[in-house]
């Protein structure tokens, strides 16, 4: 869908950037980029401040997401707050999967992925992501070893989540991967 | 009304394997990469995206047009990642060209600047790199990356 004029007649003054994007989106495109990125529950009025919309207009498209159950809300505050559904994110996370890979790919990427795990857990001689974030706020860890500790910690949540789909995704890959079978 | 899901909230069966937080830090990293991979591959510069190293995600890869940068250099590439905080994310967009020179937006701690927001940018390989703090009025990734990409271009203009 081309961007159009009404999705950006009630634009924020210009700053760098700021024209590029709306040039190559829609108003719908950046609330929904901005609500699928945040990293906390966000209101309409944040949101559409950050995806260059009015806010009305960005309560408008989260409700369209909120109705898709690609976002969820919280009304429990003063204000309604945004997030992605980890429902959704986690189907489609999968659905990405399977289109990108077939089964021998996703079967050799998942022993990378825990050969990964396994190293670090020899590296640092601990269990678990958030273990080794308590070893970088040990007294002895300089600075740029705790920095490198945090990141790995992170690197190795990433894998355990992108390992929980490849195995998902293996254990029922036919039925992932396959089309709805045509009807006449 | 669905019922309220927070960043740290389960997020499904199928990863609890060993508690269940940790795992949606996974998901929420994942998630914002993602995001800025659809967003690159948006921008006008930007020829492909991969994940990167080998498709295990922790950062991305974009391949750029030198054309469309109006540089001479025959390859550019953009290197991205970010770790998510609420309030204090940490994220590196990294430029690179088979010039030698190479520039990045980073938001991290470094000796050599006070605050973690920083640009930083060295010749070649053999020097050392000059930093300079920077700010942006953007808070989030895809905001963000079109900010740096507007930058970028002015600095290579």
């Amino acid at each position: 869908m081309a961007p159009t004029e009404e999705d950006n007649e009630t634009a924020p003054p210009e700053i760098s950037g700021d024209a590029a994007w709306k040039d190559h989106t829609t108003a719908f495109d950046r609330v929904r980029s901005v609500a699928l990125s945040v990293s906390a529950p966000r209101s309409a009025s944040r949101i559409g401040d950050e995806a260059l919309v009015a806010e009305n207009t960005a309560r408008r498209h989260l409700e369209r997401l909120v109705d898709l159950h690609i976002l969820t809300t919280d009304t429990t505050g003063s204000t309604v707050t945004y997030y992605p559904d980890p429902v959704y994110i986690r189907t489609r996370d999968l659905r990405e999967l399977v289109i990108e890979h077939d089964r021998d790919e996703l079967t050799e990427l998942a022993a990378s992925l825990k050969a990964d795990v396994e190293s670090w857990k020899d590296d640092y001689n601990v269990v678990s992501p958030d273990e080794l974030r308590s070893t970088a706020a040990g007294k002895k860890t300089s600075a740029n070893e705790a920095v490198k500790r945090c990141h790995t910690a992170s690197d190795w949540e990433l894998t355990r989540y992108r390992l929980s789909l490849i195995e998902d995704a293996l254990s029922r890959y036919d039925e992932y991967s396959g089309t709805q079978p045509a009807t006449v | 009304m669905t019922p309220p899901a927070g960043p740290y909230s389960s997020s499904g069966s199928a990863t609890s394997t060993d508690g269940g937080n940790s795992d949606d830090l996974g998901q929420t990293r994942h998630r914002i990469l993602r995001e800025l991979q659809r967003e690159l591959e948006r921008h006008p510069v930007v020829r492909r995206v991969t994940g990167s190293p080998d498709n295990r995600y922790r950062e991305l890869r974009a391949t750029l047009d030198p054309e469309a940068l109006g540089i001479e250099a025959e390859t550019a590439s953009l290197r991205v990642t970010w770790w998510p905080a609420p309030d204090d994310p940490e994220y590196a967009f990294h430029y690179s060209d088979n010039s030698g020179f190479d520039c990045g937006w980073h938001r991290e701690s470094n000796p050599h600047v006070d605050g973690k927001l920083h640009y930083q940018e060295r010749q070649s390989a053999e020097e050392s790199y000059e930093y300079e703090p920077v700010s942006f009025a953007a808070e989030t990734p895809p905001r963000i990356l079109w900010t740096v990409l507007d930058r970028l271009a002015g600095r290579l203009g």
